[in-house]
């Protein structure tokens, strides 16, 4: 078993295939032997980590990715498990803080999935939808404005 | 589809300017974390008793900053959202957005989009906007993300062009790849004569 602290100074107690399946974990344990001392994780809280831990259980079975999955394939955000699609059920802030957490951990396959969360978020929306859904200020000049305006339009015609 | 913006207007996106044709992009991430630390108890250990491993280990414990990756958002984060720091939690505006993401994970997420959603995208504010420009340098990037292959010899806006021509068109991103498959089989063959 290997103890993994977050940091609000919480242990969680993991078995050593669910704490490899982040590269940081398998490489610091890798190097330094199995140690009975709580790894810490200064940029994961408890509540995010636990939520990690949850996807890193439910994948512990599956194979080991040899090669990146997108060698040879373009990348598609349609091809999300139902237990993934469900996992990511979650608030926006949660989502950015398990993004975070799996690049900060090396989670290829969590910051994947993370990452077509997003993408299938913004699919199909307007710009004004994309700003109202992720908090982004409209800094555009009238000028600019104007312009994007007549891009559209000239878009549109053609 | 959209005009670009004058190219030193462009913010800087975290890359050098040769990466895209010399360098795997992943080879920019932050170096491994913790190996010099790493290194360091293994030499010791290497030329040491154990006896004295567990006690170094714990003596000199691992420094937070060797924890904590150079790009890592929440550092900024903080920093943006620290004037809120006196308000009622119910105040707090959204730690996280999508500017506030680390530049390999925002152009991870704009790889999975297609033209249409990466217009909207460049014209929700001007930080998204110069990022997704034509002219931008993210294009060789996104392209490799998402078919592993930047065309050879070409402008970033011809890049960009050609990625938002080709990306969700199944018939013309099969051609990329078999292209992609084409020249590095001549590379072998060049190579290995």
């Amino acid at each position: 078993m290997v103890t993994l602290q977050s940091s609000d100074k919480r242990d969680f107690q993991v078995s050593m295939e669910v704490a490899k399946q982040s590269v940081l974990i398998k490489n610091l344990i890798d190097d330094l032997g199995e140690t009975e001392d709580a790894i810490p994780l200064p940029n994961v809280t408890s509540k995010v980590l636990e939520k990690v831990i949850e996807y890193c259980e439910h994948h512990k079975h599956d194979p080991p990715v040899i090669k990146d999955e997108y060698d040879d394939l373009p990348k598609r955000s349609d091809d999300i498990s139902p237990w993934d699609e469900q996992y990511m059920k979650i608030d926006q802030e949660m989502l950015f803080e398990i993004l975070l957490a799996s690049n900060y951990m090396d989670i290829k396959p969590l910051l994947d999935l993370g990452c077509k969360t997003v993408a299938n978020m913004i699919r199909g929306k307007s710009a004004e939808e994309i700003r109202k859904m992720f908090n982004i200020v409209d800094d555009f000049t009238p000028e600019e404005k104007e312009q994007i305006k007549k891009e559209n339009e000239w878009a549109e015609a053609n | 589809m959209w005009l670009m913006c004058d190219p030193t207007d462009l913010p800087t996106v975290g890359f050098p300017e040769n990466i895209h044709r010399t360098h795997n992009f992943k080879s920019h991430l932050p170096p491994p974390l913790l190996l010099p630390h790493i290194r360091q108890v293994t030499a010791f250990y290497n030329s040491g008793t154990s006896s004295h491993i567990v006690r170094t280990y714990k003596d000199t414990a691992i420094p937070k900053q060797l924890l904590t990756p150079p790009m890592s958002p929440s550092d900024s984060a903080d920093e943006v959202f620290a004037e809120y720091s006196e308000e009622p939690a119910d105040n707090y505006p959204p730690r996280h957005n999508l500017l506030t993401l680390p530049p390999h994970i925002l152009l991870s997420i704009v790889s999975h989009l297609y033209l249409e959603d990466i217009s909207a995208l460049s014209q929700t504010c001007s930080t998204l906007r110069s990022y997704l420009s034509l002219n931008s340098p993210v294009w060789p990037h996104i392209c490799r993300i998402a078919f592993s292959y930047t065309p050879e010899y070409l402008s970033n806006k011809q890049i960009a062009e050609y990625y938002l021509h080709v990306r969700g068109n199944s018939r013309l991103e099969s051609r990329v790849l078999v292209q992609r498959e084409r020249v590095e089989r001549a590379i072998r063959c060049i190579t290995h004569a």
